[in-house]
């Protein structure tokens, strides 16, 4: 019986290595398996696609996370500023006078290469600026925001919000050199091939643009809450004549580098500075600079 | 005897001869040379040595001498091209250098920015410019809230200038800043800069005003005046050396008032020229006696205090 049970054991044992030895074979010569072939052809993309230059994450400055804002005073001034800054409508209410928070120029929260990033211009002020034909501080810059680009009343220097909107500046370029130019800067440098015109602009704005920004060029509103999901490019309540989005060279380089939202660099030069061409002769606020003069001659458009 | 023979004898004696005593001459020569080697006269070199009207100490300390590659080390002005932001850089360095002719009407005492910040505020542990303006906004134990550099700055007015604080858009401030932030070229925003605010004061026993008295005849008297109201030109108008009490001086609320922060001042500064000369307690103890002197109020506690008490004339 002891005999019979050894031998029956060693049988098993012995043919069980072997099947373990097959399957082991099974494995090495596995089948190739072509994902294009059992692709649905519904999901396959148009096979011309542009070049897209993605923005590798050593070529940048990368600012500091979130999470790594300090728990002390400092750090209350920084997340009061990062609300500011990306929900203008709710923490600077008083002071802006259209619909647009500050991230909608600066995108991601003001961290985005080519966005106009914080972090590269916070250490580049006191700046001199045509604009205004002065050396200007950093708050006195973010003044001119909420004067032109918000359509609204700039905040005195000393105000809370200045101040946090500072801070929080100066929080995300934590790092960069102090008045040297980074990589990443303001927006995209276009050439111009030849003038632009607002006939194509047109066309490019209701392919690529309007089913966000919608035909009208108002934007899209939330449903379940005030504001907007997609800013307005013009009307009330968006930025005005004074606004420096409102010179077609800033709008197209703009564009060139962010819009479509998550396909920045597909346009060619030539389509943003269209597209922005058309923008530019849309109705909008105008210049506060001119203040009398344009509300007595061309009265603002009405309230919301 | 033949001459041609004769010939050859006075040729040998005379070679030896002449090497003989050329040897002996020269032998002779150089120790004349050895005797009579010129001495340098300091005197005959230096004309200015002949009336030596400063007494040059003998025992000489050893001075830790600020490494150039150790610090930070700003833009020079020279390298500044033309354009509107030089303008301004220029205009912060004149108000910075000479606050008394540049922003006269915001100035309450005597005192220049460079007064405390030495070397146009780019002298490491002089509260160099550099190293503060990219630290800024930050909190601030003193206002207990975040303030921007230009609120930093309209600090110093008030208490370290015993004056008015420009208002934060005013040419002054706006001006004081581009200088600074030009000083802070390359410097990562936000980093402690080696060399930031003064020296560390290690304080080993409680400091003594009688021991800062004699510290004070011996090693400042000479440039601040015995009173401690520093020394005036005599061409013109102004202090060459700051008062460190009296009317002209920083106020009670200044930072400078605090012993610390005076004592690591001192440290790492004075006298001027001799840094890192005194001891830890000796810069306490002359602070302690600096401390004690009149000044004027606290503007925070101003009209009380100098109605009743005004500061007394030096």
């Amino acid at each position: 019986m002891m005999r019979m049970l050894s031998f029956l054991l060693l049988l098993g044992l012995i043919t069980s290595s072997c099947f373990a030895a097959e399957l082991k074979q099974t494995e090495v010569h596995r089948v190739e398996y072509d994902a294009l072939a059992n692709t649905p052809t519904a999901l396959i993309r148009e096979k011309a696609i542009r070049q897209i230059p993605a923005i590798n994450p050593g070529e940048y400055f990368v600012p500091p996370e979130v999470g790594d804002i300090p728990t002390s005073k400092y750090g209350d001034m920084v997340k009061l500023g990062r609300n500011i800054f990306s929900d203008t409508q709710h923490y600077a209410k008083r002071y802006a006078g259209n619909g647009l928070n500050c991230t909608n120029c600066h995108l991601q929260e003001g961290r985005k290469p080519y966005a106009a990033p914080l972090w590269a211009a916070y250490p580049m002020y006191p700046a001199f600026r045509n604009k205004t034909r002065d050396v200007v501080t950093f708050e006195e810059r973010v003044q001119d925001c909420f004067k032109y680009s918000m359509n609204g009343i700039a905040p005195t220097l000393d105000s809370p919000e200045i101040k946090a909107l500072t801070a929080y500046a100066h929080w995300l370029s934590k790092g960069a050199p102090i008045n040297k130019e980074l990589p990443g800067r303001g927006f995209a440098r276009l050439s111009k091939p030849r003038d632009p015109t607002s006939v194509n602009g047109e066309k490019i704005y209701k392919e690529n643009c309007a089913s966000c920004h919608a035909v009208d060029g108002h934007g899209k509103k939330f449903t379940n809450r005030d504001g907007y999901m997609f800013p307005p490019l013009w009307g009330n309540d968006s930025f005005n004549h004074g606004a420096g989005m409102y010179t077609v060279k800033g709008c197209a380089q703009f564009t060139k580098a962010n819009m479509p939202l998550g396909k920045g660099w597909t346009l060619t030069d030539m389509e943003a500075w269209d597209v922005c061409t058309y923008i530019w002769l849309q109705e909008r606020p105008s210049d506060p600079r001119f203040g009398w003069y344009m509300n007595t001659f061309a009265p603002p458009l009405g309230g919301n | 005897m033949n001459l041609k023979r004769m010939h050859k004898y006075f040729l040998v004696v005379g070679a030896a001869f002449a090497i003989v005593f050329g040897t002996w001459v020269a032998a002779d020569s150089n120790v004349e040379d050895e005797d009579d080697l010129p001495t340098l006269d300091s005197v005959n070199i230096r004309a200015s040595m002949q009336q030596p009207k400063l007494t040059i100490p003998n025992e000489l300390t050893v001075v830790p001498v600020v490494k150039p590659g150790e610090y930070f080390v700003p833009p020079k002005l020279e390298d500044l091209t033309e354009s509107k932001y030089a303008d301004e850089v220029r205009l912060g360095r004149n108000i910075f250098t000479n606050t008394q002719q540049y922003a006269k009407r915001y100035v309450g005492n005597g005192l220049n920015c460079t007064s405390c910040h030495l070397q146009e505020g780019r002298k490491p542990h002089a509260a160099p410019l550099w190293a503060a303006y990219p630290m800024y906004p930050m909190y601030r134990d003193k206002s207990r809230q975040v303030v921007s550099f230009q609120e930093r700055l309209q600090s110093c007015f008030r208490f370290s200038m015993n004056g008015m604080a420009p208002t934060l858009d005013s040419r002054e401030i706006e001006a004081l800043t581009v200088y600074a932030q030009w000083l802070s070229t390359g410097i990562p925003v936000g980093t402690l800069m080696p060399g930031r605010g003064f020296a560390r004061i290690d304080k080993t026993e409680d400091p003594s005003p009688f021991n800062g008295v004699d510290i004070y005849k011996n090693y400042c008297a000479s440039c601040h005046g015995a009173d401690l109201q520093g020394k005036k030109f005599t061409n013109r108008e102004g202090y060459m050396f700051p008062p460190l009490a009296g009317p002209d001086s920083y106020n009670k609320g200044a930072g400078m008032h605090k012993v610390k922060t005076c004592a690591s001042f001192v440290k790492a500064n004075m006298p001027l020229g001799k840094p890192y000369t005194l001891t830890d307690d000796e810069a306490l103890e002359v602070c302690v006696h600096i401390f004690v002197q009149d000044r004027p109020w606290d503007p925070r506690k101003g009209m009380f205090m100098s109605i009743f008490m005004p500061v007394t004339e030096g």
